[in-house]
């Protein structure tokens, strides 16, 4: 009975212990040296032979069962304080990280890129050259003669020594051909000059041309190439129509509308309300330019097209004016 | 081109709504800017000065629709007498034909008749006189410019000849032309009459009381006139078609028209026509063989023989099958820009519809490209930059004079004769001034305690060097403000010098030689900090530079924070240093922290270099973890701690040798840098 007693008050003590410093306390004083059991022990010693193993099993028990809740009572209160430690420990998860944070590329160079993939994942080159050119790779390798009407048609800066600002990327293209030997597939993006300033002219903007040369390229290529860039550039189908055009180094020559993506070819501001957006020039590539590289334009034709990159993005993220991609307002850069 | 619609439906053969009209006109290449009930406004290619007239646009339409335009002949006029005038052409190669009619007794003041003066003011020509308006109706109608002289102006005979150097002329627009040896004149035996082919003399130009007149009708060489015409700054209509190249055979029916025309509305007695040519320099008659099949090759669409041979006949072609698939052409004298067989295939397709050719994908050959393990994309390093939280600028190649001073000298400068403006007139020979501009901009626009900015720009440097040019690709950056946004999170720490390094250092370290770096200390340069600054190295070469922009440039810049910049050559970045693996230990490290006062001027690096040498192979690595001056520190000098990590490829290494090592390079560290040891 006396150890029916300590043991019940010890179950309850445990059960009732706030805190593992109250369940320490409550294990000292049950098993500790002076404690109830070791005190139940020298009871032991004083019980009549005949009864000692029978108390002393029931002790025993008493310590098992005593033991037991002890670590369970510890396991509980111990993830309790865990519990409360994680609690306490609380973030108010809405609040802004730290450091800096990521950056951007300009949104041309996002165009640029993106056109390059487009091209790389057929097979083309990506080629880049100089800025400043000559005459002979900007204008008389191009079929464009001295005195042609159309250098006219692309305002030229020039500098003191008659050496120039390329007005195009076909400069990059011809010095491609001249270094190497056919079959060419290859695009040329990069910054071009010409002067003209106004709404929708900067005296620098960003051109891509592209070119194949190959025994078996034709008109209907050229066509096919274009149509599938831009819907794959817009990521829509595209409907587009040829006119043709004049350029000196291509024959024939076209220029490409495609339908207006602002309004579907329904006619907006855009457009000037005509449903369609004059997008790039192309044509077969002159015999002339070709035998200027050393290209034999009997057995080898080719294509080449232009399209201004800065265009397409304004088109692409629709952006009102072109004039912002050179202002560099970090509100501007940063939402790309 | 500005013209009435009713004049050019009056001679078509069919009958056809101007909105079909513009539309055709501007898929066969002959674009319409702008066309209402009235008038269409038409972009005449710089090639076809043959369709810069009224019959040239109907000839180009009835091809697109299937039919054949012919120019009307006119009959002879019989002269009523023989006055002439001596024509004399010294400069055959520039006017190898040239005719001159006289009509006597004209009534210059008679009424120009209603539907001429309706059809030139719709086609934006004022209506002057009745001779002028009617050589405007025939230039406007055939595309022959003509022009009319008063004959009592003339003394002597006509001369087609160069002018001589600093002869004058004064024009029918009463401005003053000063005539080179290259200008080719129409004069008469005391002075210019006209300058050819341009513009007539205001003195011998028809009057209200002209009574006899001298028609001129000729052939101009193309070029000659379009060098005249820019050198005076001149542009006409006549000079327009002149320059482009006109037809050199419709000179004699043009004049027919205009003769009549004038005897019909300003009376007149004829006289005899004096046609003055030399065959050698006129255009000769030019026979292409086209060959059907190169017409499939280049297009990517079959042709047959006769619907090649219906459009160029449309088109005024002369056309003769030679073989199964070879047709000779024979080019119309009226189409100075066809010269070869290509010309003739863009004819063809043009007129056929390039959108009725159906696209087909090209055909061609795989081939591998080479793909390099140890290059280094400009566009890796963009992203790099953009990770460690650059936004990428784009500016112009060009600045202003006083931009480029401020970090070059004016004998660097790379100036445009042309510029756009003067603010954009000298290539940049650094992107950092641009960069700066950026940086201005923002600040400008934005609350300046809060911006913590990092820009970066790729692009193309020009540089003097000695008599060449260099176009030098580079990737720079510029850094203002906090080095973190305005955040509850973060410090207010201020960009500095060692931010950038950092930036550097990680961009090199896609070319893997972020451990071969060295940072030079520069004090000479324009613009740049003094000390503050350094030259980026690699293996003795000079790559790039880094460090504070002037705080006069700051200050010129109105810029209200310290800038710190780096510009670094791309080259030296693509060129990756291969990878190999280098083995690492698997035993235990050691670290021991060494603090000290040295001098305040030694370079960190010089005692790490000494002790990496002194250590050798057991040191595997120095940690700069503490360095500063200030409390407690004399002035002279500063106080650097040092964390040495020790570690043996072959074993544990034992701490005795630790020890020894550590004892002997503090005492050489005395010894060489006079280095005192701190409390560690």
């Amino acid at each position: 009975m006396q150890v029916e007693d300590i043991l019940n008050n010890c179950l309850v003590q445990i059960k009732e212990a706030p805190d593992l410093r109250s369940l320490e306390e409550i294990k000292v004083a049950y098993f500790g040296k002076k404690g109830q059991f070791a005190d139940l022990m020298l009871y032991l010693k004083d019980v009549p032979v005949v009864d000692k193993p029978r108390v002393g099993q029931a002790i025993n028990l008493a310590k098992e069962k005593a033991l037991s809740a002890l670590a369970e009572r510890k396991e509980i209160l111990e993830s309790m304080v865990l519990a409360a430690t994680l609690k306490a420990a609380a973030l108010d998860v809405s609040l802004p990280g730290r450091g800096h944070a990521l950056g951007s590329l300009h949104v041309i160079n996002r165009v640029e890129q993106r056109i390059r993939d487009i091209f790389l994942d057929l097979g083309f080159m990506v080629a880049s050259g100089p800025e400043i050119e000559d005459d002979f790779h900007n204008f008389a390798a191009l079929n464009i003669p001295n005195h042609h009407p159309a250098r006219a048609m692309q305002d030229t800066f020039y500098f003191a020594d008659g050496t120039l600002l390329r007005t195009h990327t076909s400069p990059v293209q011809i010095r491609q051909m001249m270094n190497s030997e056919p079959p060419f597939r290859l695009i040329a993006p990069g910054r071009v000059y010409r002067c003209d300033s106004d709404i929708t002219h900067t005296p620098m903007f960003h051109q891509v041309e592209g070119l194949m040369v190959d025994t078996d390229v034709s008109f209907a290529n050229l066509k096919y190439i274009l149509n599938s860039f831009l819907e794959s550039f817009f990521e829509q189908s595209i409907q587009t129509r040829f006119r043709s055009s004049y350029f000196p180094f291509t024959e024939p020559s076209a220029e490409v509308d495609m339908q207006c993506t602002a309004c579907q070819g329904n006619g907006c501001r855009v457009c000037s309300d005509t449903g369609w957006l004059e997008i790039l020039g192309c044509g077969m590539i002159h015999p002339n330019v070709l035998k200027n590289c050393n290209v034999d334009a009997e057995k080898y034709t080719g294509w080449a097209f232009g399209i201004g990159i800065d265009r397409l993005a304004m088109l692409y993220y629709k952006i009102p004016d072109l004039r912002m991609m050179f202002e560099n307002d970090l509100r501007f850069l940063a939402q790309f | 081109m500005k013209f009435p619609i009713e004049w050019l439906k009056e001679i078509i053969p069919v009958s056809i709504k101007n909105a079909e009209i513009a539309q055709i006109l501007t898929n066969i290449g002959l674009e319409v800017e702008y066309f209402d009930k009235e008038i269409i406004d038409i972009s005449i290619p710089a090639n076809r000065a043959d369709c810069a007239s009224v019959f040239g646009i109907a000839r180009e339409l009835c091809a697109a629709i299937n039919e054949k335009f012919n120019v009307p002949e006119y009959t002879a006029i019989e002269p009523d007498h023989e006055m002439s005038l001596h024509v004399k052409i010294e400069e055959p190669a520039k006017c190898p034909r040239y005719i001159a009619r006289i009509i006597t007794d004209v009534n210059a003041s008679a009424p120009t008749p209603d539907f001429i003066k309706q059809r030139l003011t719709l086609a934006g020509y004022k209506s002057i006189s009745v001779i002028v308006d009617l050589t405007n109706y025939v230039m406007l109608e055939t595309g022959q410019p003509l022009h009319a002289f008063d004959l009592n102006t003339i003394a002597g005979k006509l001369i087609v000849r160069n002018a001589r150097a600093n002869e004058e002329i004064q024009l029918l627009d009463d401005s003053k032309c000063t005539l080179t040896s290259e200008d080719l004149i129409i004069a008469d035996d005391n002075k210019p009459l006209a300058l050819a082919g341009i513009m007539g003399g205001k003195d011998s130009g028809i009057s209200l009381n002209t009574k006899n007149v001298v028609l001129e009708c000729a052939y101009f060489e193309p070029t000659t006139i379009r060098i005249s015409a820019k050198r005076a700054k001149i542009q006409t209509e006549a000079s327009f078609r002149f320059e482009r190249g006109i037809c050199s055979k419709m000179q004699a029916d043009a004049l027919k028209r205009l003769t009549s025309l004038i005897l019909k509305y300003a009376g007149g007695k004829p006289s005899i026509t004096n046609h003055v040519k030399d065959q050698n320099n006129l255009p000769a008659t030019k026979v292409i063989t086209l060959r059907a099949t190169r017409v499939a090759t280049v297009i990517g669409h079959y042709f047959e023989n006769n619907e090649i041979i219906d459009i160029l006949t449309r088109l005024g072609f002369g056309c003769e099958l030679i073989s199964p698939r070879e047709i000779n052409v024979t080019v119309p004298s009226f189409r100075v820009d066809v010269t070869q067989e290509i010309d003739l295939i863009e004819e063809v397709v043009r007129i056929h519809g390039l959108n009725n050719i159906a696209p087909t994908p090209p055909k061609a050959a795989l081939k591998f490209k080479k793909h390099p393990d140890a290059v280094v994309e400009l566009s890796s390093m963009q992203h790099a930059l953009m990770s460690l939280g650059y936004a990428q600028t784009i500016n112009y190649s060009f600045i202003s004079n006083a931009l480029h001073e401020l970090f070059f000298t004016p004998n660097e400068k790379i100036e445009l004769i042309n510029p756009i403006s003067a603010d954009l007139s000298i290539m940049r020979s650094s992107l950092v001034p641009c960069l700066l501009k950026v940086l201005q901009y923002n600040q400008n626009r934005q609350i300046r305690a809060n911006l913590s900015l990092k820009i970066f720009e790729t692009g193309l440097k020009f540089v003097k060097k000695q008599d060449k040019i260099e176009q030098i690709q580079v990737i720079a950056g510029a850094t203002y403000g906090r080095l973190f946004p305005k955040n509850w999170a973060d410090s207010n720490q201020i960009i500095d010098f060692f931010d950038l390094k950092q930036d550097v250092v990680n961009l090199f370290k896609l070319s893997n030689l972020d451990k071969d770096l060295e940072f030079k200390p520069i004090n000479g340069m324009q613009g740049m900090h003094p000390s503050k600054t350094a030259e980026i190295i690699i293996n003795g070469k000079k790559v790039g530079f880094i460090g504070a922009v002037h705080p006069e440039v700051i200050n010129q810049l109105e810029l209200k924070s310290d800038v710190f910049c780096f510009e670094i050559e791309v080259e030296f970045l693509q060129n990756a240093k291969s990878r190999t693996f280098k083995n690492f230990s698997k035993y235990p490290a050691i670290s021991r922290d060494i603090a000290m006062l040295v001098d305040y001027d030694l370079p960190v690096v010089l005692m790490q270099k000494f002790i990496n040498e002194t250590c050798g192979e057991l040191l595997k690595e120095i940690i700069v973890f503490d360095v500063f001056s200030g409390k407690n520190i004399p002035e002279s000098k500063k106080s650097v701690a040092l964390s040495l990590i020790f570690q043996d490829d072959q074993q544990t290494m034992n701490v005795e040798v630790v020890n020894e090592l550590f004892a002997s390079l503090i005492g050489k560290l005395q010894a060489k840098f006079g280095i005192e040891l701190r409390q560690q």
